[in-house]
């Protein structure tokens, strides 16, 4: 056949128009726990199967240990979504890694990882998946179709990947709006219950199960978690605390797009270990706004900068504190039904806010393994 | 093309330039353009799809220029770079337009960056690389039944370059069980029957895609097939359709003389003016393709010497681009070196067996 990249090249310029016209390159500007949190609202990576949406940690009735990490936010009913296998640039082809850190020594810097790869999707979008710790394969299974529920079990690990409603809930638009002076815009001073922008979606699973001594060292029950979606050797998003990324790094309501210089890709790109070094001044700066939200209503400003202060050093570094020997949810680890945004609001807003009136998912959860609700079909 | 909608002229802009793509009338192109000046008028930022428009109409450094400006504009904008790939490919800067190109997947890996992926990796001459590449864009296109059948025209083009002939037609023919009528599958099982050396068959099959969508590659392709099915005045209607396609495109701003040049030396005509116009053709598109195709025109008027510099040249990045290995085996012969001849055929063989059966014009001036 002649010329047939001559040709090939020009019919892959339509794709990138139709792109172009159909605004496939730019999601629907959207932020959640984590959801999309690259520049100008985008999926780091531009890419939804690697943005991570929310990371759990709770603790099972058995006592071990459950990690949850969410990608693919907002997949409409019925849609089976994918994880990404490998990534091709021109000239090689990368992994795509989902990896859960742990530091169980309080230095912020991975002691365990657990690692869980994606092979390609079959005709029913099921996927093969291998999980493994520091380097070593701990399960091998597969994804589960849309509404089943397989589990790869070996070796007291419980593993599950696919689709499930997404857990978050968060009054999103709110969020958003949340300086407007406009009735209703802001959640700010809610009474009545206000709308949970994940309503209705769902998000793609990782959800492993396993013994608190496969992730903590002797002595001590107490591990620090986040969450990586990594391409090659390249980190693409990563994840502690919910929301801290979007509240906290540039641009945020804030800090109106324009303001000053996205920080987003360069968060999620760097490790815990340096969060104080090179984000503390952001958290600070936030938290100043956020505390003189009070101001009006008489509050003794005089104690907010050592507040400020206080507050920034657990905020960061940006990782999920969790005593693996306790039931307590956060800020003792993440479990499902925590309303994070709650208890986040009235630590970051000096009790000014203290709720976005959104107080539940709108799924139950199962009491089994994987724990998160069905999908909605 | 359907009315633009009032207050949208960038919209009609891209709107006009897919459907150039979807029917191949190059008015479309002009029309294109028109929009897009007016919404620069308006103050709408259209350097991106200016870009592109300067691509399709192979003005491709006034393409980068455009493209270059997007990307500053934009430096998260993923198609900004796939136009800068693009750019920089066809004037053979090819490690910069590859790191465009890896660029743009790393921004938004979709069916758009993955296909320039899978193209890069075959102008390295890595099929399998790029059929990898491709099967990952398949991968996100779970869900676009268009995008699907665009991506196993490719994977059937990447299985016929290399003679698996029966993968290749399952992937054409999966490609129209995506998209009914698919115009690039349907010729793509035409240039099948051709490999096979049932040229009629082809013709019968190629007519209709003419018909449907009249490429200048499609109407040499039914002419081609003719001619070897002893038909020779059909063989001139289908070059003469080729022809005025090509004085259309002209007329709407492309850049045609490097495909003109090829014709006419593909099929013996106008050799010496086809040498002038491959080298103005060379000149816009500097990469492998023009020094291929300016090879073949030095080759057909006899300089073989400076044929053999440009080959070499058009071979470097070690792309399997069958004509270009052939015209070299030739261009090998014609300076005596008869081992290197035979080795470029041999490799030809190996590549795909069925190439050999109807190569492109084997004569020369005088001949």
């Amino acid at each position: 056949m002649r010329k047939s990249w001559l040709v090939a090249a020009s019919l892959v310029v339509v794709a990138a128009l139709a792109a172009a016209l159909t605004g496939q390159t730019k999601p629907p500007a959207a932020v959640g726990a984590d959801h999309l949190d690259a520049p100008g609202l985008t999926p780091p990576g531009g890419d939804p199967r690697t943005d991570i949406t929310d990371l759990y940690a709770f603790r099972a009735k058995s006592g071990r240990t459950v990690l949850v990490l969410n990608v693919n936010g907002l997949t409409k009913a019925g849609k089976q979504a994918s994880f990404a296998s490998s990534a091709p640039s021109v000239r090689r082809t990368e992994r795509v890694v989902y990896n859960l850190r742990v530091d169980n020594d309080g230095d912020a810097r991975g002691d365990v990882k657990l690692a869980v790869t994606f092979g390609r999707p079959d005709g029913r979008g099921v996927q093969s998946m291998v999980v493994k710790r520091n380097g070593r394969t701990i399960v091998r299974g597969r994804t589960s179709a849309l509404g089943d529920v397989r589990v790869n079990r070996a070796g007291g690990v419980s593993a599950y990947a696919g689709m499930r409603d997404d857990p978050f809930f968060f009054d999103l638009n709110g969020f958003v709006n949340i300086l407007s002076t406009k009735p209703g815009e802001s959640f700010l001073g809610c009474k009545k219950p206000r709308p949970d922008a994940f309503k209705g979606t769902n998000v793609s699973s990782i959800v492993l199960e396993l013994p608190a001594a496969m992730l903590t060292r002797s002595g001590s029950s107490a591990i620090g978690v986040w969450a990586t979606t990594n391409r090659g050797g390249k980190q693409i998003d990563r994840m502690g605390r919910p929301a801290i990324g979007t509240v906290f790094i540039p641009n945020n309501p804030f800090e109106p797009k324009g303001s000053e210089p996205s920080q987003k890709n360069a968060y999620n790109a760097s490790a815990p270990a340096t969060d104080r070094a090179k984000f503390r001044g952001e958290v600070v700066d936030t938290l100043r706004t956020l505390f003189s939200l009070n101001d009006e209503s008489g509050d003794d400003k005089a104690d907010d900068q050592s507040k400020i202060n206080g507050l920034a050093d657990i905020l960061l570094p940006d990782i999920l504190t969790f005593d693996t020997a306790k039931s307590e949810g956060f800020l003792n680890g993440r479990r499902l039904a925590d309303d994070v945004i709650d208890a986040e609001l009235g630590l970051i807003t000096e009790g000014a806010a203290t709720t976005d009136c959104v107080k539940r998912n709108d799924k139950a959860f199962t009491a089994a393994f994987p724990y998160l609700a069905a999908p909605h079909a | 093309m359907e009315p633009a909608p009032a207050g949208d002229p960038l919209g009609a802009g891209l709107r006009a330039q897919i459907l150039f793509r979807e029917t191949g009338d190059p008015a479309y192109l002009s029309r294109a353009e028109a929009a897009l000046d007016d919404a620069a008028r308006r103050g709408v930022e259209v350097a991106g799809p200016r870009a592109v428009l300067a691509a399709t109409r192979h003005r491709f450094s006034t393409a980068l220029t455009l493209a270059r400006h997007a990307v500053r504009l934009d430096p998260y904008d993923a198609s900004a770079y796939g136009a800068l790939g693009d750019a920089l490919v066809e004037l053979g800067r090819y490690e910069e337009g590859f790191a465009a190109y890896d660029r743009m997947a790393h921004l938004s890996p979709s069916v758009a960056s993955y296909a320039r992926v899978a193209t890069g990796r075959e102008l390295l001459g890595r099929q399998g690389a790029a059929l990898e590449a491709l099967q990952l864009a398949l991968e996100l296109a779970r869900l676009t039944p268009a995008d699907r059948a665009y991506l196993w025209v490719r994977i059937g083009r990447l299985h016929q370059d290399s003679g698996r002939l029966s993968p290749a037609g399952r992937a054409y023919r999966t490609a129209l069980r995506l998209l009914p009528g698919y115009v690039h599958a349907r010729a793509g099982l035409a240039t099948i029957e051709a490999d096979r050396g049932r040229y009629g068959r082809a013709a019968a099959l190629l007519r209709p895609v003419v018909a449907a969508r009249a490429t200048t590659e499609y109407a040499v392709d039914l002419g081609d097939n003719l001619a070897l099915a002893r038909r020779a005045e059909e063989a001139e209607a289908a070059y003469a359709v080729a022809r005025r396609v090509e004085r259309s495109l002209a007329a709407n701003g492309v850049r045609t003389e490097l495909q003109s040049a090829l014709f006419d030396l593909d099929h013996d005509r106008n050799l010496q003016s086809a040498l002038a116009r491959a080298r103005v053709g060379q000149g816009l598109r500097p990469g492998i393709e023009g020094e291929h195709v300016l090879a073949w025109a030095l080759y057909k008027n006899g300089r073989c010497g400076e044929a053999r510099a440009h080959s070499i040249r058009a071979l470097r990045l070690g792309t399997k681009d069958l004509d270009a290995i052939y015209h070299r085996s030739l261009i090998e012969a014609c300076l005596g070196n008869r081992e290197a001849a035979k080795a470029f055929r041999a490799r030809l063989q190996r590549l795909n067996p069925y190439y050999l059966a109807a190569p492109p014009s084997p004569y020369r001036l005088g001949r």
